[in-house]
């Protein structure tokens, strides 16, 4: 079994809990992390002696040995050797690295690297969620790993897969795969991901965390498709039982909307979510600050871009809309040839397909000015990775003290 | 008198006592004497025989002949013609706007300056939702014949619904009544219809939806869904509300309310643009102009307006297309000009 390792998160180490050899099938030799190094990479590696040693834990800053490790697969993904309360504390120790002052600038993508092997993908994650559900590991340890993808700027994809792999602990926890898979800006892929919320909206209405849901969507109605009516349910939702990180993100699409005071209301959120792990990770603050006013510089400008795809939308749609509802309304029996069935004709057929086509997401207009377009989306984009980070540390915020408590002895 | 012209004198004969349909027994002599002549390598004949088998009801092989006689003489219009025509008085002509449209360009291209060609290309292109080409070719049908009421319907039916011409109104009316003068059908009341919906006329224009379907029996099955495509597009005009999109009363309706998200983009550009000349420093240096907005601001207007006028052409011309072709089929016989644009007679003046 691993050393313990020391993460400066609890003073003493609790036992490893017992873990059954058929939750952690993988623990049989040869492990999945001692594989050989390839030729390719060992080619740069002429001014290193010796072995390439198994990963745990990134030092700080990170070595070129350390780095060839991860690239090679040698190193110990997270929860790699069970679903334990060491290996979270192992977790947390890595987000610790990752975020320290002296770490690296590319310690973050080094830290995600270690979330999932190549060879286990994300069986690690589902044995955990497992085990949670089993009773047989806490259940902010969940939190602690959802809070480290979003904090370290996971891909849409890698995120995506491990939170459908910890979704395996119960519906309690779909709300937070659905918030953790909002995403699209990687692959331009916006349209599938409203899709699932949508989907997830439907499907888990009046659950925990649901309004959370609703007002994601509607920030992806109001920034992305371009309608409004998406800004006064934002406004409304954003002050019900919703997350500061939520509340953050329908500040945005104010913000996008002209509300000048906007501004000041991110900045006061965003400190407010980041001041509890702060201390644990004395990084982030000035990564979000610079991430910040990345997004808010400009607002002229990127309002006129919004604005610029909100006007190439087919207006006129909206027209026969109004008059086909208008048309199916049933109509009296009133000459003697009888009452018409409600079946449109056929160019009634076609301009409801064209409606239909016309409703849905991000098909209802063209915008001709590419440039527009592609400036709003890179900024929901970034909008929706900085977000992430915020809900991460929403996490990670709450799972850190359950982590020192069980550490305590 | 010869064989063909023997022929097509029974095709004649069939098609004067037209009751909702040639009469068929006439209609398979014609085709069997056209054979005959065609056997000889007579491509009048092959034409002929192919269109008296399509009114004799045999659709599928009139078809297959006129397409064989399009590959053997791609040079000869008639060919195309007939195809068009039974294209257009087919059950389902929006099924067949775009083939019937693409033959009568192959025959306007052979035979050009013939105005029934020009006429039934804009009853094409209307039914296919070309509706510019159609105004087009309806005018151009007028030109050549200044008497043509069925181009003058459609001419003035796309300037109402697809221009946004109020006045041409008046016209579906009058090709209405012409067409009552002239002792054809009542079909041409449906585009009565339009006219007077439009003006809020809503009794007279049930009225003339009565008097369009008049000729067809109640509880005749096999004319119900001519009755029935008639009233559903009648349905969808009122939908469709009276008066003509862009007018000032319909457009805030049309547009979805003052909540509209074309309403409400209009605002925020406004404010944009009022922000903008409050700060023009920041502005500039922001990268923004207003003199963009105020572009931006004329052309959501302008598209906005013009897919309003399309979206209402695609709806009420089209479905009159869809209502208005299988009545006038059912109802009438094809106009001699047409039989004379198919090479099968020769018209004196």
């Amino acid at each position: 079994m691993n050393p313990p390792v020391a993460t400066g998160v609890g003073d003493s180490l609790p036992s490893l809990l017992v873990v059954s050899p058929s939750g952690v099938p993988w623990l049989v030799p040869p492990l999945p992390w001692q594989g050989e190094v390839p030729a390719a990479l060992r080619q740069g590696m002429s001014g290193v002696t010796g072995e390439v040693p198994v990963v745990e834990m990134l030092s700080t800053p990170c070595t070129f040995v350390e780095v060839v490790a991860l690239r090679a697969g040698r190193y110990v993904p997270l929860f790699g050797w069970g679903p334990t309360v060491d290996e979270a504390r192992r977790a947390a120790a890595c987000l610790r690295r990752a975020f320290d002052p002296q770490a690296d600038p590319r310690a973050l993508e080094h830290t995600l690297d270690l979330v999932m092997h190549p060879k286990l993908q994300a069986k690690p994650l589902e044995a955990l969620a497992r085990a949670v559900l089993a009773g047989e590991c806490p259940a902010w340890s969940l939190d602690l790993v959802a809070g480290m993808l979003g904090m370290l700027g996971a891909s849409d994809r890698a995120r995506e897969s491990a939170c459908a792999a910890l979704d395996l602990a119960g519906t309690s926890r779909s709300v937070l795969r659905r918030l953790g898979a909002a995403g699209g800006g990687d692959l331009g892929a916006y349209r599938e991901h409203y899709t699932a919320l949508c989907m997830g909206e439907s499907s888990l209405r009046d659950g925990p965390g649901s309004a959370d849901l609703v007002v994601v969507r509607q920030w992806y109605d109001v920034v992305l498709a371009r309608r409004w009516s998406g800004i006064d349910a934002l406004r409304a939702a954003s002050d019900g039982p919703v997350d500061a990180s939520t509340r953050w993100l329908a500040t945005t699409a104010a913000w996008l909307a002209g509300d000048e005071r906007a501004r000041g209301r991110l900045m006061d959120l965003a400190q407010s979510i980041l001041d509890p792990v702060q201390p644990s990770l004395p990084r982030v603050m000035p990564l979000m600050a610079r991430e910040m006013a990345e997004l808010l510089a400009n607002p002229w400008q990127l309002r006129w871009s919004h604005l610029q795809c909100a006007a190439a939308r087919d207006h006129a749609a909206a027209a026969i809309r109004t008059w086909l509802t208008a048309a199916s309304e049933v109509e009296p029996a009133e000459d003697e040839r009888g009452a018409l069935d409600p079946e449109p004709s056929q160019a009634g057929r076609s301009a409801v397909a064209a409606r239909q086509l016309a409703g849905e997401f991000l098909l209802d207009w063209f915008v001709p000015d590419r440039e527009a377009r592609t400036r709003v989306d890179a900024w929901a984009a970034r909008v929706l990775r900085t977000w992430h980070r915020l809900l991460g540390a929403e996490r990670v915020a709450r799972a850190l003290p359950e982590l020192t408590a069980e550490a305590s002895p | 008198m010869s064989e063909f012209e023997s022929a097509v004198r029974t095709l004649r004969e069939g098609l004067r006592d037209w009751n909702k349909g040639a009469v068929p027994g006439l209609m398979s002599s014609a085709a069997v004497q056209f054979d005959v002549v065609a056997a000889r390598g007579d491509r009048r004949a092959q034409v002929g025989a192919a269109v008296a088998r399509g009114f004799a009801g045999d659709l599928d092989t009139a078809r297959r002949r006129l397409h064989e006689v399009t590959a053997q003489h791609p040079d000869y219009a008639a060919g195309y013609i007939a195809l068009a025509v039974f294209a257009l008085r087919d059950a389902d002509p929006l099924a067949h706007a775009e083939s019937a449209a693409w033959a009568l360009i192959a025959a306007r291209d052979l035979a050009p300056d013939v105005g029934c060609i020009e006429r039934m290309l804009a009853q094409a292109l209307a039914s296919a939702g070309e509706f510019m080409g159609a105004l087009q070719c309806a005018r151009a049908a007028m030109t050549l014949d200044r008497d043509d009421g069925e181009a003058r319907m459609w001419s003035a039916l796309l300037r109402l619904y697809f221009g946004g011409d109020g006045s041409a109104g008046s016209v579906l009316e009058d090709v209405a009544r012409d067409a009552e003068l002239c002792q054809r059908s009542s079909a041409p009341w449906l585009g009565a219809v339009a006219a007077l919906y439009a003006r809020g006329e809503f009794h007279e224009a049930r009225v003339a939806l009565r008097r369009a379907i008049a000729p067809l029996k109640i509880g005749d099955p096999a004319v119900k869904p001519l009755v029935d495509k008639a009233r559903r597009w009648y349905r969808e005009l009122r939908g469709f509300g009276p008066g003509l999109p862009m007018t000032g009363e319909r457009w805030l309706r049309d547009v979805g309310g003052a909540s509209s998200d074309y309403v409400r983009t209009r605002a925020a550009m406004t404010a944009l643009r009022e922000a903008m000349l409050r700060n023009p420093e920041r502005a500039q240096h922001e990268g923004v102009d207003p003199l963009d907005v105020d572009r931006a601001l004329g052309e959501l207007e302008a598209r906005t307006r013009r897919g309003m006028l399309e979206w209402g052409a695609r709806l009420i011309i089209r479905g009159f297309a869809e209502a208005y072709l299988p009545l006038v089929a059912c109802l009438e016989p094809p106009p001699v000009e047409v039989l004379s644009a198919m090479d099968l007679i020769v018209l004196d003046g």
